[in-house]
């Protein structure tokens, strides 16, 4: 595979938004009456069309609970009292329907989100789980599927812009099986480029700061310099790999220009409280500035926390209202700006966990039936899909699995699920093999 | 760029009867036969859609899909195609629309391009035996394909053979080779593959001074001679055979491995015994005591070293053989990877009275693994082409005893330390040695397909630790050659690497020549103009020291070569880790790095005697600019070059220095600088 294959892939994706453009550009032609009064290039620098092309721009955060988060103390509590636990469950602004008491404020705005309660999956590992629900399909080797982050990146990122088009929030470089599968490669056959720029806790992206010896204008005077000998090289050996290191120099002034959107401290402190004090939240609030600021694509992570195979309901006691804070948080400021109409939020982990409880009060391993949640974009709010038995241990009726998933974040965002990947010498892969369907009840 | 210095001395030249066996080589090589089109059009069609349910995971109706013979042999339902009747074949029935089954089942349908390709090849089959069935002794399995039919003799000057075989292959792929290197290019790629730096300008102006018709092959050898050519094999093995773990260097360091690396290849040592000492892990001498460390810092993690040992010894990634057999590569069974695991499954880590040491048992190690279907089979000494060593296994519930007069070394009593680690009569890893050195191939073929990728930037099989059937050799006759002369040689390393230096493929200009373009050049396996390798931490480490004049200078041996063990750092290694690049892609990681690290700040700060500061004592513009592209680059700047980089150190006349370290920064950071070109 080439970078000018991927790249022109990414130009013509099959996403109604160029069509979009497409009809717009002809509709301005044709209200102009003639085709020399307006150019291309005023048609892009009129400022409406400017901003209503901004604001079709689709995003997704996906809040990644490594680790597996139960099911039970969540969205799919139980009154079975083998599976239950110490926790309760309470109305929420969907009649009908019950969350885990320890989420009150998802509780009050369940009518802009959308829970489905029936997943079933096949991996019960960490890493092959992890593996699993961020690429949407099983590994296939010696192919690697990108993961989903690498695929909206291309597709949702604008060619020149400066902003990292997937970024990983991940304060902990730890985190087990994860450690492992952060090391791992992401982008697979999209290629390094698509890969995750990382940020997270004390490490900021290294080597970002413009040293502080040489000025501004120096350092644009020298890469300009370095720019030139180097094409030249590249273009008198005709070479890729020349190439693809010219190409990566492009993207550092990009980088080094958007830094401070990295920068927690130049956000308000009242938004830092709100979604504070842990970490997570902290990232949670970055990703949505990111996401104001034109990314693409956040993933916030930290280590893998909701693996309790030992005290469960204490550790939950803990992480679950910070998340239900964290949720609301993020849904009503997303509402507020008038983003979440084009940003997709994805709350889930890679399985969820046993309805019974342990020789250590914990929960272990469990894919069989679990939950997750998702709002904003395309998203139809205040609706639950699916169903467990009464004890939780299976899903009653029809289950969805991880590519059924993925078929709903690509149709929600406005990207054909089932579209092929273009990779010569490949087999023929598609963003969702198989033609599996999305989940039709939460596309709106 | 115009070739002005004289053509290299003259070899021995091939007899006449040579040229024209080549030429018959070539001819039928061009001449697509059904075994040809099998391989480039049918056997990517049935790997895409077929083999996932009929191959090695899954055999379902007893189909085998993988190989020529097993489509042959057929399934339960009878055989699978009958040669020279498309309509007849079950294959081809079942792939039609509206078949019963229609396979591929749930998925997209072969489209029409694909149907034509197996009724050609269906239709073909017949033609080509002039038999109505195609036993399966006419079809050549899988290990059979890439062996060549015929190969140059024995004993001529491989460097020769190298020329008339990649030439062949011009002409068969029509690709057109580029110029030769100048000497100036020829100079620095020699020197960034064999001594892991540029050369210094001192080292420059003498060679390019010289005269003689031989200067290349004279200086091939002294480069091969001197330790600093040891040392970056040593950095380059060390990846090879260890993989890159910062965490692990101290101790490397501090049990000899680095010692013993650097050693063996100072001394020349013959690879099969390299590869029988790191197996064995029983030193002769104290200065082979690192040897040890191959198999000590694995632990005792058995599946681990055979996962490992695979492809860096023996060029096959065998990792996924551990459930089952390899999904594309048919000769490599779930059997072979347990059978390899059994070879290390005695050992164990101990400490001797002389260090570390990996014990063997003379019992025990009679595991079992069990394949898809949950059948359990006993993992048996077994190596990789097969051969099986001969032990009797205790049945079950049967204790086997174990006694001193089993061993040459026995274990000590517990607790008491002994000198060296325990070695029984029959030792399964002297078993492995034997089998894998003595009496096969493996060990010799990964190490001449290595060393062509070290010094071409890519493998006669690519990638190099995939030399399975998947992936045929893009020159089989010369890689057969080569591990043969290589084998004959008594696995003498520096005679491989010289003859590859020495080549005419070699030997070319890394610019494409005129008139190769849509895709701009020739292709990556033609070998037909030279690849851009990018240089791993420590070359580029190096590198960095002696274009910035930063490198300590050896005065005693009177020679300007950078002295010292130059270690590079860690935060360079962390970004530039790779030596054997599957795919280069260059990483915003790097980018950002060599933007903004104070590396490479520090290093053109000016200091005594540094680039920056004899720079600063050169009076003119455009002399500073020469200069400062020779210590660089290794070369004059062209006019275009000269004018833009005087305007840019004019700009900044008030303040030199800054014009002169970002002028050099502008020259480290360019791709220029970043490849061996």
């Amino acid at each position: 595979m080439t970078r000018a294959d991927s790249t022109s892939s990414s130009r013509d994706c099959g996403s109604p938004d160029h069509q979009l453009h497409r009809r717009l550009f002809l509709e301005g032609m044709a209200g102009a009456g003639a085709a020399s009064v307006m150019s291309w290039a005023g048609l892009f620098s009129s400022p409406l069309f400017a901003e209503s092309a901004a604001k079709r721009r689709k995003h997704c955060i996906l809040l990644w609970l490594c680790g597996g988060p139960s099911q039970f103390e969540t969205w799919d509590p139980k009154d079975d009292p083998v599976t239950r636990g110490p926790f309760g469950h309470i109305p929420t602004k969907v009649p009908g329907v019950h969350v885990s008491e320890l989420m009150p404020r998802c509780a009050g705005m369940l009518d802009k989100l959308a829970v489905i309660r029936s997943m079933k999956t096949s991996q019960s590992e960490h890493f092959q789980g992890i593996d699993l629900l961020t690429r949407g399909d099983s590994p296939r080797p010696p192919f690697v599927r990108p993961a989903l982050g690498s695929v909206l990146g291309q597709q949702l990122g604008q060619v020149d812009s400066a902003i990292p088009r997937f970024v990983l929030l991940d304060p902990c470089p730890e985190g087990n099986e994860f450690k492992g599968f952060k090391a791992g490669n992401w982008a697979g056959w999209l290629g390094a480029e698509y890969g995750p720029v990382r940020v997270g806790g004390n490490y900021r992206i290294a080597d970002v700061d413009r040293l502080a010896d040489i000025s501004e204008a120096d350092h644009e005077e020298r890469e300009a310099l370095r720019r030139f000998l180097s094409k030249k090289h590249e273009n008198d050996t005709k070479s890729a790999r020349s190439r693809s290191y010219n190409a990566t120099f492009d993207r550092v002034e990009g980088l080094m220009s958007c830094a401070d959107l990295f920068d927690l401290d130049r956000l308000p402190e009242k938004d830092r409280q709100r979604y504070g004090p842990g970490t997570y939240g902290m990232h949670t609030l970055l990703a949505r500035h990111l996401v104001e600021n034109g990314a693409p694509f956040v993933m916030v992570a930290n280590g893998m926390p909701w693996d309790c195979h030992v005290f469960n309901h204490e550790v939950y006691q803990m992480l679950v209202p910070d998340l239900d804070n964290i949720v609301a948080c993020l849904v009503t400021d997303l509402e507020e700006r008038g983003l979440l109409d084009d940003t997709l939020v994805v709350v889930m982990g890679e399985f969820g966990r046993t309805p019974w409880i342990n020789a250590s009060r914990g929960r272990d391993h469990y894919p069989k039936a679990w939950s997750l949640a998702l709002a904003g974009c395309g998203i139809r709010g205040g609706v639950v899909v699916g169903e467990t038995d009464e004890r939780g241990v299976d899903v009653r009726g029809s289950h969805f699995d991880q590519r059924n998933l993925f078929a709903t974040i690509f149709s929600a965002l406005g990207l054909s699920p089932h579209e092929p990947y273009d990779l010569p010498g490949l087999p023929t892969f598609h963003r969702v093999e198989q033609e599996t369907p999305p989940i039709p009840e939460v596309l709106s | 760029m115009a070739e002005t210095m004289p053509r290299r001395a003259p070899r021995p030249p091939l007899t006449l009867v040579m040229s024209l066996v080549a030429g018959t080589l070539v001819a039928s090589a061009q001449e697509p036969g059904a075994e040809s089109f099998y391989r480039t059009h049918v056997e990517p069609v049935l790997r895409r859609s077929c083999v996932g349910c009929h191959g090695a995971a899954r055999k379902k109706s007893g189909l085998d899909l993988r190989t020529l013979d097993s489509i042959l042999r057929g399934g339960e339902h009878g055989p699978a195609i009958v040669p020279g009747n498309p309509a007849e074949s079950r294959l081809y029935q079942l792939v039609q629309a509206g078949a019963d089954p229609q396979m591929p089942p749930d998925k997209k349908r072969l489209n029409s391009e694909e149907l034509s390709v197996l009724a050609a090849w269906i239709r073909r089959l017949d033609g080509d035996t002039g038999k109505p069935h195609a036993g399966s002794a006419a079809a050549p399995s899988p290990s059979d394909r890439s062996r060549p039919s015929w190969l140059p003799p024995r004993g001529v000057d491989p460097a020769s053979v190298i020329d008339l075989l990649v030439e062949a292959g011009w002409a068969q792929r029509r690709a057109r080779p580029s110029a030769r290197a100048n000497d100036a290019i020829f100079l620095r790629r020699v020197h960034l593959d064999l001594i892991g730096r540029v050369p210094t300008r001192s080292e420059r102006a003498d060679f390019l001074a010289r005269t003689d018709s031989d200067k290349r092959d004279q200086l091939i050898d002294r480069l091969l001679e001197s330790p600093e050519h040891a040392r970056h094999l040593r950095d380059v093995f060390d990846v090879v055979l260890m993989g890159r773990d910062s965490g692990k260097r101290d101790e490397r360091r501090s049990n000899g491995w680095y010692r013993y690396l650097e050693s063996a290849f100072a001394q020349n040592r013959p690879w099969s015994r390299v590869v029988r000492d790191l197996i064995e892990a029983r030193p002769g001498d104290d200065e082979d005591l690192g040897a040890v460390w191959f198999l000590y810092e694995r632990g005792d993690r058995h599946q681990q070293i055979a996962t490992e040992i695979a492809p860096a010894l023996f060029g096959l990634q065998i990792g996924c053989a551990q459930c089952h057999d390899h999904p594309i590569a048919p000769e490599i069974l779930q059997s072979h990877y347990w059978g390899l695991t059994a070879f290390f499954s005695r050992s164990r880590n101990v400490r001797t009275r002389r260090g570390i040491g990996v014990a063997e048992s003379a019992v025990g190690g009679h595991s079992e693994y069990s394949d898809l279907s949950g059948e359990s089979h006993p993992a048996v000494p077994r190596f990789l082409d097969g051969a099986v060593t001969r032990e009797t296994r205790p049945k079950k519930d049967e204790k086997e005893s174990d006694s001193p007069d089993k061993y040459i070394v026995p274990p000590p009593p517990k607790g008491k330390p002994s000198d060296r680690a325990a070695l029984p009569k029959l030792s399964r890893r002297g078993r492995l040695a034997e089998i894998a050195v003595d009496d096969g191939p493996l060990p010799a073929r990964a190490f001449v397909n290595r060393a062509w990728a070290l010094l071409l930037g890519r493998g006669l099989v690519h990638p190099v630790d995939r030399m399975d059937s998947a992936h045929p050799p893009s020159h089989p006759e010369l890689l057969e050659w080569l591990t043969r002369d290589f084998v004959d040689s008594g696995h003498d390393v520096r005679r491989l690497l010289r003859a590859i230096v020495r080549s005419r493929p070699y030997q070319l200009s890394s610019t494409p020549a005129a008139g190769e373009d849509d895709s701009g050049r020739p292709r990556d396996e033609s070998f037909a103009c030279a690849l851009e390798k990018p240089l791993a931490a420590e070359a580029l480490h190096r590198s960095l020291l002696v274009a910035t004049g930063n490198a300590r200078i050896d005065a005693a041996s009177g020679s300007d070569r950078p002295s010292g063990d130059g270690e590079a750092p860690d935060a360079l290694i962390e970004r530039f880790p790779t030596v054997f690049h599957d795919d280069f892609d260059a990483t915003l990681k790097q980018a950002l790095f060599l933007t903004n690290s104070p590396l490479i700040a520090k290093l053109v700060e000016p200091r005594a005697g540094n680039t920056t500061s004899t720079l600063l004592e050169i009076a003119g513009t455009p002399e500073r600019v020469q200069a400062a592209f020779m210590s660089v680059l290794q070369r004059e700047p062209d006019n275009e070059e000269l004018t833009r980089s005087v305007a840019f150190l004019d700009a900044r006349e008030t303040r030199p220095i800054d014009g002169i370290r970002q002028l050099l920064w502008a020259l480290l950071t360019s791709a220029e600088f970043r490849f061996n070109h």
